[in-house]
């Protein structure tokens, strides 16, 4: 039956093909977005589960760098039970580097990088952030810190007390690469960064393997505040680290009870918003693909609808020769499954060789997308019961006629 | 053999009624070669589909070894079809798909293809002049090969019944001779009940019964029809 079907799928290459394809798109976007919201969804969970603090913001900040607080703040955060440190921060985005305004560069780049490189400026926007060191220094959670490559590959040092007032920068590995020196190699270890037109000296490099920690370039607070011109009242954020004793859930709870005005997130809620965002995505994502999966399988229930009209004269010869009703649906149905099947298993061949293509130009961005099993085992199935559910009309129509009725069909 | 009985046929053909079989009566005997005749459009290839349960009709019983055709639920009369009777079309209607051997084996297909069956349907495609031909599709064969096929398919069940509805109208006099040397001789060796719509009365020989249909009954012989001389068929 099943060789049956399938001869009967070739004799038409020109129409399997067709709606095959039809099928075979909408299910490679479904397979390339999941495996995108997977990458992110990864890239999150390792960036945010390595700090296991608090970040408080200004209320309805998006982000650290859109915040703005007092820093006489610190002493009513130092009051709550249950904080162990309390660390001031800055941040900003970052001024030009290197003298290159970073949005022309990323304009600049479309134009002249070859490949992937073209769209890596898009992706990065750095950050600045300054760090007040005898409270940062004692974090049990310093990423950047535990991030320091190690001597041999030119990792430097951490910030020390005596980089105060200094300009003293940890920039990435990734920013090293991308601002390279005059001789075109990545920056190292004792190397000029001009940031904002104003020499900076790169004591240390880092990569913490995570995109959205790597745009980052790190300073004492007040060098930074010096740079970018933020007075001594004024700070961004300040994390907080929880005492052994503390769950950072019930901290976050105090801090929001006794300070007006603030945010407090752990990041590991940070990471259940990402979550939320991501699975909001998946949804929006779905209705759209689910549109495209609908006109697939409009395409497919067509080709169908054409074929099984075509032949009512041989089901009803098949039925003439024994077959029952449930043979020609049988048959037809089969030839639909083996339709979805095809466009299931082309649409997977074809995204794992761009995926993997992919993940090669994304490895610089340390983004890497997802495609599992389980998500190529379920778009095939996908795939499989949209072509037999499409399928299922027209086998009907070619199994409804009395045998007469469909031989007489076209001999009338 | 096959008892029919105040058979009964009324077609819907927009808001007009068409009556193809108004009170039919026959008894063919187990073994017997029966040509039915009659002008276009009297009712023979109704009659021929009601025997073979391809349809049901309006009243009336049609019996055939003795089960009662109306009687069957529709898998019952399916699985009647592939036990018990063969069925060869004008039209031939191969399935273009399949290969000679596997028109053959058509009826087999839902149920399995074992060596056996392959065996049988090869045997049968000799038998009927087409050894050379098994692995052709029907549209690399002539008329009279693709009719071949189809008698090799009606057969490969092993029926009981060989139903053929003007199985030369679509062929040549020779190829109209070859195709009823066939039946012929697969009529008498298999011992087997046929059944043959025709135009044409040459084919008939004098031991063979001939059942004259006329507006949807059977001509009596005050129609003065038997008497008539046989019409040579002459393909333009
Ligand atoms: N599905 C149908 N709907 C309406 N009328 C039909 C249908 N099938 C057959 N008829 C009518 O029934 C009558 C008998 O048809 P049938 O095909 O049995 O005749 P026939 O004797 O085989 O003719 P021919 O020698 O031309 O093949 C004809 O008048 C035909 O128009
Ligand atoms: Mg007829």
């Amino acid at each position: 039956m099943w060789r049956f079907a399938w001869q009967n799928l070739i004799t038409r290459p020109t129409r399997t093909m067709l709606a095959t394809l039809g099928l075979t798109i909408p299910i490679l976007a479904i397979l390339g977005l999941f495996s995108l919201t997977n990458g992110i969804r990864a890239l999150m969970g390792n960036t945010l589960a390595r700090m296991n603090g608090l970040m408080i913001m200004r209320e309805n900040s998006p982000a650290p760098v859109f915040s703005d607080l007092p820093a006489s703040m610190v002493e009513d955060l130092r009051k709550i039970k249950g904080s162990r440190i309390v660390a001031p921060e800055v941040w900003k985005i970052s001024p030009p580097l290197e003298g290159k305004n970073l949005l022309a560069k990323a304009a600049g780049r479309l134009f002249t990088r070859k490949g992937p490189e073209r769209f890596s400026g898009l992706a990065e926007t750095i950050m600045l952030e300054g760090q007040s060191l005898p409270e940062h220094l004692n974090l049990k959670s310093g990423v950047y810190e535990q991030g320091l490559l190690p001597p041999e590959r030119g990792g430097g040092r951490f910030l020390r007390m005596e980089d105060i007032g200094q300009p003293n920068v940890l920039i990435s590995s990734k920013i090293a690469r991308d601002y390279p020196g005059a001789d075109g190699k990545p920056k190292k270890v004792g190397d000029t960064l001009l940031v904002g037109g104003k020499p900076f000296h790169i004591i240390g490099i880092y990569e913490t393997g995570s995109f959205l920690i790597d745009g980052t370039i790190v300073m004492e607070i007040t060098a930074a505040r010096k740079l970018l011109g933020i007075d001594p009242e004024t700070v961004s954020t300040f994390y907080i680290e929880p005492d052994s004793s503390t769950e950072i859930g019930l901290l976050a709870e105090r801090i929001r009870v006794a300070v007006d005005g603030v945010q407090a997130q752990s990041m590991s809620q940070f990471n259940v918003q990402v979550g939320n965002i991501m699975g909001r995505l998946d949804l929006f994502l779905l209705l759209t693909v689910g549109l495209a999966l609908l006109v697939g399988g409009v395409g497919i229930a067509n080709t169908m609808l054409m074929s099984a009209m075509e032949r009512i004269v041989e089901f009803g010869v098949m039925r003439a020769n024994g077959w029952t009703r449930r043979d020609v649906l049988g048959l037809v149905t089969a030839e639909s499954a083996l339709l979805g099947l095809l466009s299931g298993v082309f649409a997977s061949v074809l995204a794992f060789g761009s995926i993997t293509a992919l993940n090669v130009m994304l490895a610089r961005v340390q983004l890497k997308l997802g495609l599992t099993p389980l998500l190529i085992a379920t778009c095939i199935s996908v795939a499989v019961a949209i072509a037999v559910i499409a399928g299922l009309y027209p086998a009907w129509r070619a199994s409804r006629m009395t045998p007469m009725d469909a031989i007489r069909n076209e001999a009338s | 053999m096959i008892a029919v009985s105040n058979l009964r046929k009324t077609f819907l053909s927009g808001d007009e009624q068409v009556q193809a079989l108004r009170g039919v009566d026959l008894e063919i005997e187990k073994g017997e070669c029966t040509f039915i005749v009659g002008p276009s459009g009297s009712g023979k290839s109704t009659l021929l589909y009601l025997m073979a349960a391809l349809d049901r009709p309006t009243s009336g019983s049609i019996s055939i070894d003795g089960c009662e055709l109306t009687e069957m639920k529709e898998v019952e009369q399916d699985a009647f079809r592939r036990a018990k009777i063969g069925f060869v079309f004008q039209q031939f209607n191969l399935i273009p798909n399949l290969d000679a051997v596997g028109n053959v084996l058509l009826p087999f297909i839902p149920t399995g293809i074992d060596e056996v069956l392959v065996a049988r349907a090869k045997f049968l495609l000799q038998q009927v002049g087409l050894g050379h031909r098994m692995g052709h599709r029907p549209s690399r064969l002539s008329g009279g090969q693709q009719q071949r096929v189809a008698i090799a398919r009606a057969l490969v069940k092993e029926p009981v019944v060989l139903l053929a509805d003007e199985p030369t109208g679509n062929l040549d006099r020779n190829g109209g001779d070859e195709i009823f040397e066939i039946l012929r001789e697969q009529q008498r060796s298999r011992g087997l009940t046929l059944v043959v719509v025709t135009h044409d009365r040459r084919f008939i020989q004098d031991r063979d019964h001939v059942i004259e249909i006329q507006d949807g009954k059977i001509a009596t012989s005050e129609d003065g029809l038997f008497d008539r001389e046989p019409i040579v068929y002459n393909p333009a």
